[in-house]
């Protein structure tokens, strides 16, 4: 790479993402410098694409009127988010706006036609003024399948966290129903998922039917993993190898998190290397991959022609 | 030395000697895939020149490699001042059999891409500038640095100021 002329090295880091290029640009201080100008461009028209966001109803209407299934991929991979986009805080039940809220039931039937669910209702921002990126309307119509009702009730950044939050928040102390995941249909976002328990995460997971076999194979008894009156819940952070079960939910959620990250951004080939290094123990790893795995399984049922499916097709 | 780059009979050849004094017989329109060879010859007057190029800045080995590619890709249209910048759109994509071609070591890989960018083939640079490309996509740069020993000549403060100012790239 020293042998290289500079304008190979630009030439190369032209084909890189934000993201490579910012890795690339930090390994020495001679391609710190090649690569500034490259990120601040970047940053640039990112900053540009943010201040003029296209209203909310528009781009979810082009996402669910197009017959190109893919549609939502566009949306998401070729336009991407912006630097600051954000999900506008929502309303509740009773704080939505009667236009929006007319708004919102539309869609929820719109949403159970194209996908053939039956939706109640559906809380959706309230200002379609409010940026919000159309990296998330992708986000959200290939999650659509999986959801009833949504809940919007906290500020939420890019449409990775959206997806982790809906992920995490399920069976919560609050939400309206603790079901079993092959039956989800409601999904609710709150701003307390960093207050989440381990007991919350052990309610979550016993309920994936891959874990659940898992947990028969190992586990004496299952009354034994029903400590708290939640059938399989303690042993499966046993089973997973969640960090040896000592694992705290903050850690948890960062694990989670990373791994829907790398999944979502193709660089699932790479996921037991990138967790390393943001040290994150081995045991752990496994655990969370196993996890995911088992939402990927359960995901690729609903979502067969939509890219939340098995490792490798992304 | 002629070397065994086997033109065809058809064809008018012409004869390049690498930097270690090697001679490679070539089919003109092969070397015709390098603009800089292109210009040489046009500097003859258009005629197939009868006496040995010299390619001062590529080896016998590394020009082989060059003209296996342009061998590969002799019917390939010229490329165009436009499909240089619409290339540009961060595709990284590269077709099987250049992929294949580009499972070589690095230093060859790095020796190929200076050998199309002194002879002037830009489709065979941006195969070796995507490939290497891929080489960085997804790695840490630690990956990136052991991948191409590469020296972190940051200090601590550095690097944390640095990831500090631009923590927006990081979930890009």
């Amino acid at each position: 790479m020293a042998g290289l002329p500079p304008e190979l090295v630009i030439k190369i880091i032209g084909y890189l993402d934000p993201r490579s290029t910012f890795a690339f640009a930090r390994t020495c201080t001679t391609l710190w410098e090649l690569c500034t100008p490259l990120m601040k461009a970047h940053a640039t028209k990112l900053a540009e694409e943010d201040a003029n966001p296209t209203p909310f109803w528009t781009m979810l209407n082009n996402v669910l009127d197009n017959d190109d299934p893919t549609c939502s991929w566009y949306y998401r991979d070729v336009i991407g988010p912006g630097v600051n986009d954000k999900v506008p805080t929502a309303a509740g039940a009773s704080g939505i706006p009667l236009h929006l809220q007319e708004k919102s039931l539309e869609l929820a039937q719109r949403i159970g036609q194209i996908y053939d669910v039956h939706s109640m209702n559906g809380y959706l921002p309230k200002d379609e003024d409010t940026k919000i990126s159309p990296a998330y309307v992708g986000l959200l119509v290939e999650l659509l399948p999986l959801m009833e009702t949504l809940h919007f009730s906290t500020n939420f950044g890019i449409p990775l966290a959206a997806l982790q939050k809906m992920i995490l928040s399920f069976g919560l102390p609050g939400a309206p129903k603790p079901l079993p995941l092959q039956y989800l249909k409601v999904v609710t976002i709150k701003n307390s998922f960093k207050t989440y328990t381990r007991e919350t995460w052990c309610r979550y997971f016993s309920y994936l039917p891959s874990g659940r076999e898992l947990c028969e194979a190992n586990m004496g008894s299952i009354l034994e993993a029903n400590p708290d009156g939640n059938e399989y819940s303690k042993s499966y952070v046993d089973i997973l190898c969640i960090d040896d079960g000592r694992i705290d939910a903050g850690s948890f959620y960062l694990i989670m998190s990373k791994m829907v990250a790398l999944r979502r951004f193709k660089y699932f080939d790479n996921v037991h290397r990138k967790l390393s290094d943001w040290g994150v123990p081995l045991q752990a790893v496994n655990g969370a991959q196993a996890i995911v795995e088992s939402l990927v399984e359960f995901a690729a049922h609903s979502l067969e022609s939509l890219d939340i499916g098995v490792a490798g097709q992304v | 030395m002629a070397a065994n780059a086997q033109p065809t009979d058809a064809q008018p050849k012409i004869t390049l000697v690498s930097s270690d004094n090697q001679k490679i017989l070539v089919d003109r329109d092969i070397a015709e895939r390098s603009v800089l060879l292109k210009h040489m010859i046009q500097d003859f007057g258009g005629e197939t020149p009868d006496q040995d190029i010299p390619i001062h800045n590529v080896n016998e080995v590394v020009l082989k490699k060059v003209i296996e590619w342009c061998e590969h890709h002799r019917a390939d249209p010229p490329a165009t001042a436009e499909d240089d910048s619409d290339n540009r759109k961060k595709s990284t994509d590269i077709e099987e059999w250049d992929q294949k071609f580009m499972q070589v070591d690095q230093e060859m890989l790095f020796e190929i891409i200076l050998a199309a960018n002194y002879l002037d083939i830009k489709p065979l640079l941006d195969v070796g500038c995507k490939t290497v490309a891929n080489m960085i996509k997804g790695k840490s740069p630690d990956e990136i640095r052991k991948t191409f020993n590469i020296t972190n000549d940051f200090t601590p403060e550095e690097e944390d100021q640095i990831r500090r100012e631009n923590e927006w790239a990081e979930d890009r």
